[in-house]
């Protein structure tokens, strides 16, 4: 177990290094400078500040550079925004992005697995029809299309909540709400194909066989084996939460690092999305470990040994 | 004196499905005594497995009862709310599924499952039924059951699965035992060993036991009685030698002839042509029929009435009406009907006549 | 027991053509496709999904035909109107609106529009009429999904095909380059893909696909590894034919289904990924309509002016959902254990 933990471990670190070489690469590919956004500079001022941020060198020097800087968890500095370091650009807007990604996540997986248990057990009557609807439309509609309708209605037009801005939890909720849409649908369909196939399985039989009653079945038995599968989706949330914090973040103007994420590509500002990008990989892969540890550890039939991780 | 710890009687059974309603049990009555092994036998679709769900109420929920009675201690279990049933099931009466494989909770140590009809019916404290199961899994013969009863279901072979399993059921000494196919899916060694466990725990426990099979090779070792089904119907029913030596069904020879034994020598094993009706429609007649090579006109136009061949041994065919012609059986059968006659006379068999079980 | 009177002739053996007959098969036999697709029109949702996808295609394709005006001509003096049908009076398309104080007004009076002019959706902020640009938007977004799907397809296709049937050191080498990219987010993927690229639609294509094609290739690839396995392949392998041969004859059709359920999956992804990037400004790029682009763009006004979300939106969502829906269908359709 722990000699897997640290083979994956290690593959994440190289695929770490091979993400930041690329993006680095791609972006020395990118058109334009950093710096047309601002007003217009002389070439002498562009000339300082090229030789400020390193960009006159040669670009193995710089891609080097970047490395080094890196291993010391140096990502830069912000070409824009005052000139702040990448990390503490993104430490400071972490945040609410946590705080708003954490709650759709909890809000967005409970309710699935509810209604995807629900519809489980009502299969084929219309409480499953009408779930799965729900559900198609949660996968169909994206998350910016919800975000604004929650916006106009439940902000602009019935003042039930903050219509932008961050102004503490209060705000956080609409855009959580917006966020939750997606990984609720996922969840609920993923939960409902597990528990139609536990349901018809020979142990849930011998569970009434042996005289459980109905809920006591489903508390005992059907849950758990259920359940367990479900926490494989916890990545591909994950996923999923991070690229619509990006848009939805931007509605509600939260600042937040999704918005700071758009607003650095619209500014080409290189480092900041360099370093957005690696700690999204990095985010991601580490709750892709946490879900293969989680399940190793719930599921009794899975046992974590290196060799698995081929 | 026998007593009969289960009785069924005129039971019918529909399942409504998209494409109709499928007739799956057509008057089926039987009963069971108490100690004694009745072996259903009958094809895939015969609705043995239906019938006995409906005992353990169990049935699918697009499953309606139509009629008939299913009487348990004299009480009739299709009248009994859900409340009570729940009661019965895993208390009175038990049941062992088909797949081992497939039959225990994958996530739950097999000590907890083994102890989980004990805590169910609430007859003791948590640490008293993991003892208790601890010895129920040593009498079903799991080696140091002590320390498996932490483990989970796939850290076992199939037939310490099957045993386990079996323990599940028994663990709360059962009235009646329900076996649906219980070695199917094992190999053949293993299923040797399940059926002497089975019928080692039948002295000890003087449990019923319904032990449903498609395989008469299998029946032969555990049964007292026998009841053929075919169609939802059970064509023919006695004890296990009058099946076995003197059948009267021609289903039953066909199914005697297609199975092979030792001394089958050069012959060619025998199969039955065609494949069961379709209950959506069930025929008019005997439903049998079109696959019967001693079809008579009447097989095509009634159903036949059960006739008695001793005071055991029931068969429903016409061929047993006093106005039918004389036929001969296969060649296989009258092996039997001589060899038994043989076993007879030397005394190796009882006569069925005053060997009635269990009197 | 029956009513049958019983005679001397119940007791004659039947006719022997009573019992020949038994092994007749009642059903017409089905090959696999004929039967999925016979499953597949028995779902009444997915027929039902499947005539709005045709209908909303059929639509948007004949762009060039229905649109009443250019998509990008612009008009500054007719900005901002709302929906309105000439002639009628049909609550919704009254040409009303309210401003910002919540005073209702008709903008078609303070502009000055001649009241014979029918802008169906209204029109955009620069005047240009949004039922053409929602038109040629819906069209454009197909297209782009389409062809990203198919190019996704292209790709991994071969990528699992070869993958799986290689095994060895070949896998492991390309399975590793299918984790790299799957360690960041799909959609940050498609977002630095875009910024190289230079912006157009090749490059939203292309970025689309080159993020999808990974799920296609792991699909395939665990399905070749399978199919490997199978006898019949095995035969083949046996008996010396190529593997080209045996690719075409033998993996493709047999990994129909798995394509054909997964590309119906992809076209939603792909048209969701397009409206995504043109909804935070790197998508399309103007003055073309996308439905991306439209939902950008209304977005802005959304608050005074909704109809001028609403409408692509709605559009949007019936399209995913239909997709969706009718993907979910042969799936359904396709791998009847399933169910």
């Amino acid at each position: 177990m722990t000699k897997y933990i640290l083979k994956r471990i290690f593959y994440m670190i190289i695929t770490l290094f091979i993400v930041a070489s690329v993006t680095f690469f791609m972006m020395k590919l990118m058109p334009g400078t950093p710096f047309t956004n601002q007003e217009k500079l002389s070439p002498a001022q562009l000339k300082i500040m090229n030789e400020q941020y390193g960009l006159n060198k040669p670009l193995w020097q710089q891609y080097l550079i970047y490395l080094g800087n890196l291993l010391h968890g140096d990502f830069g500095t912000s070409f824009q925004f005052n000139n702040q370091p990448v990390l503490s650009l993104i430490m400071t807007r972490l945040q609410p992005s946590l705080l708003i990604g954490a709650q759709a996540m909890i809000l967005g997986s409970i309710l699935g697995i509810l209604l995807g248990a629900v519809a489980a057990m009502n299969k084929n009557n219309w409480i499953d029809s009408l779930a799965t609807f729900v559900s198609i439309v949660g996968i169909s509609v994206p998350s910016f299309v919800a975000g604004v309708m929650l916006q106009f209605y439940l902000a602009f037009k019935w003042h039930l909540f903050p219509i932008a801005l961050w102004n503490g939890w209060e705000s956080s909720i609409l855009p959580s709400l917006a966020l939750a849409f997606s990984p609720l649908a996922q969840t609920a369909r993923f939960m409902r194909t597990e528990m139609v196939d536990v349901l018809n399985s020979d142990y849930i039989e011998l569970s009434k066989a042996k005289g459980n009653t109905r809920w006591q079945t489903v508390v005992k038995h059907t849950l758990r084996n259920s359940l367990i599968p479900v926490i494989t989706i916890l990545g591909p949330l994950t996923a999923n939460i991070l690229t619509g914090s990006l848009v939805v973040e931007n509605i509600f103007s939260i600042p937040g690092i999704g918005e700071q994420f758009v607003k650095s590509i619209m500014t080409n500002d290189y480092p900041t999305i360099m370093g957005l990008t690696i700690f999204y990989s990095l985010l991601f892969m580490i709750m892709l470990l946490i879900t293969d540890i989680l399940y190793s550890l719930i599921d009794p039939r899975i046992r974590l040994t290196s060799k698995e991780g081929n | 004196m026998s007593q009969n710890i289960l009785e069924v009687k005129n039971l019918k059974i529909n399942f409504s499905t998209f494409a109709g309603t499928v007739q799956a049990i057509r008057n089926v009555s039987f009963d069971l005594r108490k100690g004694e092994t009745l072996a259903i036998v009958g094809e895939s679709g015969s609705g043995k497995s239906v019938t006995t769900r409906s005992i353990m109420g169990l049935l699918a929920s697009n499953a309606q009862i139509k009629s008939g009675e299913i009487k348990f201690k004299g009480q009739d279990l299709l009248k009994e709310s859900a409340k009570e049933m729940d009661h019965h099931r895993g208390n009175d009466i038990s049941m062992i599924f088909q797949d081992p494989m497939t039959s225990l909770d994958p996530t739950m140590t097999i000590g907890k499952q083994v102890a989980e009809p004990l805590l169910i019916h609430g007859k003791i404290s948590k640490e008293n039924a993991l003892k208790r199961a601890q010895e129920v899994l040593e009498l079903v013969g799991i080696p140091n059951a002590r320390a498996r009863m932490k483990d989970y279901p796939h850290q076992f072979s199939g037939g310490q699965r099957q045993r386990i399993v079996i323990a599940i059921a028994i663990v709360n000494y059962p009235e009646i035992l329900i076996a649906d196919e219980p070695t199917t899916a094992l190999d053949v060694t293993v299923q040797a060993q399940i059926i002497d466990l089975m019928r080692e725990l039948q002295e000890k426990l003087e449990t019923s036991i319904i032990f449903i099979t498609h395989d008469l090779g299998v029946v032969a070792g555990i049964a007292d009685r026998v009841a053929v089904m075919y169609a939802g119907k059970i064509v023919e029913y006695g004890t296990v030698d009058e099946i076995f030596y003197e059948p009267r069904h021609p289903y039953t020879w066909g199914l005697l002839s297609s199975m092979p034994t030792l001394d089958i020598g050069s012959h060619k094993l025998a199969s039955i042509p065609g494949t069961p009706p379709d209950l959506l429609d069930p025929p008019q007649g005997d439903a049998f029929a079109a696959r019967n090579p001693y079809a008579m006109n009447i097989d095509f136009q009634a159903q036949p009435p059960f006739f008695q061949v001793s005071e055991t041994h029931y068969a429903a065919t016409w061929l047993l009406h006093p106005d039918a012609p004389h036929v001969d059986p296969p060649a296989a059968i009258q092996r039997r009907f001589a060899e038994y006659q043989k076993l007879l006379q030397a005394g190796q068999v009882e006569n069925p006549i005053e060997g009635s079980l269990n009197e | 027991m029956t009513d049958v009177k019983i005679t001397a002739a119940s007791f004659q053996k039947a006719q022997s053509d009573q019992s020949k007959n038994q092994e007749k098969i009642s059903a017409p036999s089905l090959t696999f496709f004929q039967d999925a697709v016979r499953r597949l029109r028995k779902n009444k949702v997915a027929v039902v999904s499947f005539f709005i996808l045709v209908l909303i295609a059929v639509v948007a394709f004949c762009a060039p035909i229905l649109a009443p005006r250019d998509p990008n001509a612009q008009n500054a003096n007719y900005a901002n109107l709302p929906p309105r049908i000439a002639n009628t009076d049909i609550p919704g398309f009254r040409g009303k609106s309210k401003n910002a104080a919540g005073v209702e007004t008709n903008p078609y009076i303070t502009n000055n529009v001649p009241h014979d002019q029918t802008y169906i959706l209204g029109t955009d902020y620069l005047g240009r009429d949004l039922f053409s640009r929602i038109l040629y938007g819906t069209r454009l977004s197909l297209i782009i999904a389409v062809v990203a799907t198919v190019v996704d397809l292209l790709i991994g296709l071969p990528y699992g095909i070869i993958s799986g049937w290689k095994g060895g050191r070949v896998d492991t080498f390309m399975q590793r380059i299918i984790e790299i990219i799957s360690s960041v987010p799909n959609l940050i993927v498609v977002i630095l893909l875009l910024l190289v690229l230079k912006p157009g639609l090749s490059s939203i294509i292309l970025a689309i696909a080159f993020s999808s094609w990974v799920t296609m290739a792991r699909l395939i690839r665990a399905q070749t590894l399978q199919l490997k396995e199978q006898e019949y392949i095995l035969a083949s392998i046996t008996l010396g034919e190529s593997t080209w041969k045996i690719a075409w004859k033998h993996l493709i059709p047999n990994l129909s289904s798995t394509i054909i359920i997964q590309t119906m999956f992809s076209i939603p992804t792909a048209i969701f990924f397009e409206a995504f990037l043109s909804f935070i400004g790197i998508g399309i790029p103007a003055p073309n309509a996308s439905l991306g682009t439209l939902l950008s763009d209304g977005q802005k006004a959304f608050r005074f002016l909704p109809y001028q979300m609403w409408y692509p939106a709605a559009v949007l969502c019936i399209l995913m959902i239909a997709f969706n829906l009718f993907a979910d269908g042969l799936r359904d359709a396709f791998d009847p254990k399933s169910d």
